[in-house]
């Protein structure tokens, strides 16, 4: 081999190997932070499920073109190169798998929507939430306790576990979106537009809440948190709120 | 089509013509209306913005680098990251396609200019004048629009964000818009009234293919954007509420309305890009392109389902058919899937050589291979719900967008250079431009899937030293310096491509399509003489017309063969006789070289 092919094939070792481990390093950390949901619980399986077709779709794909680049190298091959310009078989083959396999994953999809994103009619606790600029103001509605970023700086989302909990989300300014990453749901608040969704929480923590939609100067610092505490503690925590409330 | 009245191709005129009317230095570059020098300015002004735009991105990386430092303010970092979108997506990306379908559209399918040259240079001054407003924001004394690329209200509204920046966003891009839709009406009438007796549609380049559908995209989608920018400008100026919820305004109506043009244009990006790169990996490889026909179906299919899809940015405002636009965006997956293996097909068996154009070819096909496999698992809503509006959203379309675009421009600009200007950048730089860029654009975006999966979100000027990511970020913003650094050895060779030129003939690489029968640069008109146009590839065939076999010419079997099979996917591909016969004298000068590389 002249210096210069050494030199190429050098390349192509070195990129191929600094590819595999970038997409490796990756791979062993990827997937989702823990969720105390059960909805999140979903939500992850079918991440899970995605994410190994696309590891299988790209690594047979990068595979394809590694080995046509190295297989297929000028300085590797004499003699006329094929000028076939049509496969008609082949090109429906590679129509129909890709057809069947999205289609397929677009089923898991569908089932799954509605355990994510439903809107129950009989929750046992309702928390209404409202985003502004730039802070939250949750309404406990049964329990008559309210929490607002402008009383209480950071504002503090404490949920009973196990319980399902349905949130009503509202804006009147701008667009906000309530985001608690571990639930792994997020839901816009948009003027004009209530929706509500619901989430069944399973286990207790705290957890990082924030605004995922851009609303303006402060968008950066409009966070919470989230507590999931026992349906006792929740109680207490409600009956103290109300007593020192407004 | 195939009524054009003939005209004689065949014969070199006596001599050729002086640039008629063409004036010297600047005033002729604005006042010009050949194709090729409007390509020109197009290329270099959208290159001029994705400096700017990198510039911004810079200021981003900066800012993200190290945990709860403030190197600008939020509101400085609100602009800069809203500026950064819109120069790389509205004055960068959309006009550097039109840059390339300026450029080449006509000299692929042997026009002389485009159908309407002089609408092709106030598309040109719209443009330059829209992005110059745009960018003036900076000026203002409450600075530029800061609302993000996609300005939702009611922040965008008067209310949320009352600077004059905001109208000069808006009327900006509504200069912009009317230059877009002016230049796709004359790009897509150049390639259906325009074309060479024997340019067929269907042995058009598939980039000529790519620059149609994408035509089409722009007209459908541009005005839709452009009316609802007039909304918008008519409730932040005059008190409209379009927008205005306590004027009984919807502002997921300007969603609905933004995204069914902003999901197309993610596709008006792409597909000049595709084509720019299925036009460069046949050359490369010594074969045709694999699949036309299923290439050109997939572009279609693309291009319709990409009007279909774009409530699928709003799965998370919870006011959406979620199933319908599951199901359609899963399916663009179907033919983009059509086109890798296309992609791939044409290196299959063939003789690979790797120059900087190539190899940014290939850096294309992993960069938009990852940033499809991601766009697969956003396409879900059940895991959009989670994964919307972070930063693996970002990495996602800086994947699709962003590197899919970088990777096919400087393939493209590699390839065509020696067209444009008959010389040949440096290839031992363009391998250390592609290497650099590679290493830097993977370390900058692999790692923000990550990111945004441990719940960064997009748009924050500041994060916590506690955040998980918090890593991910400086290794990022290291990333974003090799970038950087990258444009070191491109800067380099296009300034030694000025001093120290390397003058190659009209046809360095060997390749196919017709722009390359001409000279380097191409003369006024473009074409002096032209070779019978019988596949998509005259150029190459004109250079095999000995090789039994090989080139499609002579009445031989392997024509009647092609011509039958053509005949077949008429009107797409319909052709005549004499058209057939008409260009078969060939140049009166001394053929082109023969010393090529063999087929």
């Amino acid at each position: 081999m002249s210096w210069a092919v050494r030199r190429r094939a050098a390349f192509l070792v070195g990129s191929t190997a600094l590819l595999a481990l970038a997409l490796g390093g990756c791979a062993e950390q990827l997937g989702l932070p823990d969720s105390p949901t059960e909805q999140g619980g979903t939500v992850g399986d079918v991440f899970d499920l995605y994410l190994v077709a696309a590891w299988v779709v790209g690594a047979i794909v990068v595979g394809l073109i590694a080995l046509v680049v190295v297989r297929d190298r000028a300085s590797r091959r004499r003699g006329p190169t094929s000028q076939r310009h049509h496969n008609t078989p082949l090109e429906i083959a590679y129509t129909l798998i890709p057809l069947l396999l999205v289609g397929a994953l677009t089923v898991v999809t569908i089932v799954t929507i509605d355990r994510v994103a439903s809107d129950e009619p009989d929750p046992d606790v309702v928390v209404d939430v409202e985003g502004y600029q730039w802070g939250w103001r949750f309404t406990y509605v049964d329990q008559g306790v309210v929490v607002d970023t402008h009383d209480t700086g950071d504002p503090e989302l404490v949920l009973p576990a196990p319980a399902r909990i349905r949130f009503d989300v509202h804006s009147d300014d701008v667009i906000h979106s309530f985001w608690v990453p571990a639930f792994r749901f997020k839901r816009d608040l948009i003027p004009g537009t209530p929706t509500s969704f619901t989430v069944d929480t399973n286990e207790l923590g705290v957890f990082d809440g924030k605004c995922a939609e851009y609303c303006g100067l402060l968008h950066t610092q409009m966070t919470f948190t989230a507590r999931t505490v026992s349906p006792g503690d929740f109680d207490a925590w409600a009956a103290d709120q109300g007593s020192e409330g407004p | 089509m195939t009524t054009a009245p003939e005209r004689p191709i065949a014969e070199l005129p006596p001599e050729r013509p002086e640039a008629r009317g063409t004036n010297p230095g600047i005033v002729g570059w604005l006042t010009t209306t050949d194709h090729k020098r409007i390509g020109i300015l197009y290329g270099v002004t959208s290159l001029t913005m994705a400096f700017i735009g990198f510039l911004l991105s810079m200021v981003i990386r900066a800012e993200l680098a190290r945990p709860d430092t403030q190197i600008v303010d939020y509101d400085t970092y609100n602009q800069v990251f809203t500026m950064h979108g819109t120069v790389m997506v509205y004055l960068f990306a959309v006009p550097f396609a039109f840059a390339v379908g300026n450029y080449l559209v006509p000299l692929m399918v042997g026009a002389p200019d485009m159908a309407f040259p002089r609408l092709n240079m106030v598309s040109y001054w719209l443009y330059l004048s829209g992005g110059l407003v745009v960018l003036s924001g900076f000026l203002a004394n409450t600075g530029a629009a800061d609302f993000g690329w996609f300005a939702y209200p009611p922040y965008a509204g008067q209310t949320g964000s009352p600077g004059i920046g905001g109208d000069l966003w808006l009327v900006g891009l509504l200069l912009t818009g009317a230059s877009g839709i002016l230049t796709a009406l004359n790009i897509a009438t150049t390639v259906v009234m325009l074309r060479a007796p024997g340019m067929t549609m269907f042995r058009m380049p598939i980039l000529v293919w790519d620059l149609l559908l994408t035509c089409f995209m722009v007209l459908i989608a541009f005005p839709v954007l452009t009316s609802a920018q007039l909304m918008l400008l008519a409730d932040r100026r005059f008190g409209a509420q379009f927008f205005v919820p306590s004027g009984g305004g919807l502002p997921i109506l300007w969603q609905h309305l933004f995204w069914f043009f902003g999901h197309p244009e993610v596709y008006i990006v792409a597909l000049p890009y595709f084509g720019i790169v299925t036009e460069i990996i046949p050359v490369f490889s010594r074969r045709p392109v694999f699949g036309y026909k299923g290439l050109v179906l997939a572009t279609i299919a693309i291009a319709g389902l990409s009007t279909a899809v774009w409530a699928h940015h709003m799965f998370v405002t919870g006011d959406v058919y979620l199933p319908y636009f599951a199901v359609t965006t899963a399916l663009i997956a179907v033919p983009t899937g059509i086109k890798f293996f296309d992609w791939i097909g044409s290196m299959w068996g063939g003789k690979l050589v790797f120059p900087p154009p190539m190899l940014f070819a290939v850096g294309f096909l992993v960069t938009f291979l990852l940033g499809g496999l991601t766009g697969v698992i956003l396409s879900s809503p059940t895991l959009d719900f989670s994964l919307s509006d972070t930063y693996f959203v970002v990495a996602h379309l800086h994947y699709v967008m962003g590197g899919t675009v970088v990777f096919a421009v400087f393939a493209a600009i590699y390839f065509w250079w020696p067209k444009v200007t008959g010389r040949m950048l440096d290839q031992r730089l363009g391998r250390w431009h592609f290497w650099l860029l590679v290493i830097g654009f993977n370390t900058t975006f692999l790692v923000m899937h990550r990111s945004g999966l441990e719940g960064m979100p997009r748009r924050v000027g500041d994060y916590q030293a506690s955040a998980p990511y918090a890593a991910e970020n400086l290794i990022s913003s290291i990333g974003a310096g090799l970038i950087a650094l990258s444009m070191i050895p491109f800067v380099w060779a296009l300034l030694r491509s000025w001093r120290r030129p390397d003058r190659v003939g009209d046809d360095p690489w060997g390749a196919y399509t017709l722009e390359w029968i001409t000279t380097s640069p191409p003369p006024e008109h473009n074409f002096d003489w032209m070779p019978p146009i019988r596949s998509e590839r005259p150029a190459f065939d004109w250079r095999y017309r000995e090789e039994e076999g090989v080139g499609a010419l002579g009445p031989e079997d392997p024509w009647r063969r092609r011509a039958r099979h053509d005949a077949s996917w008429r009107p797409f591909h319909a052709w005549v006789e004499s058209d057939e016969r008409a260009g078969d004298s060939g140049p009166p000068k001394a053929p082109p070289d023969e010393d090529g590389s063999d087929p």
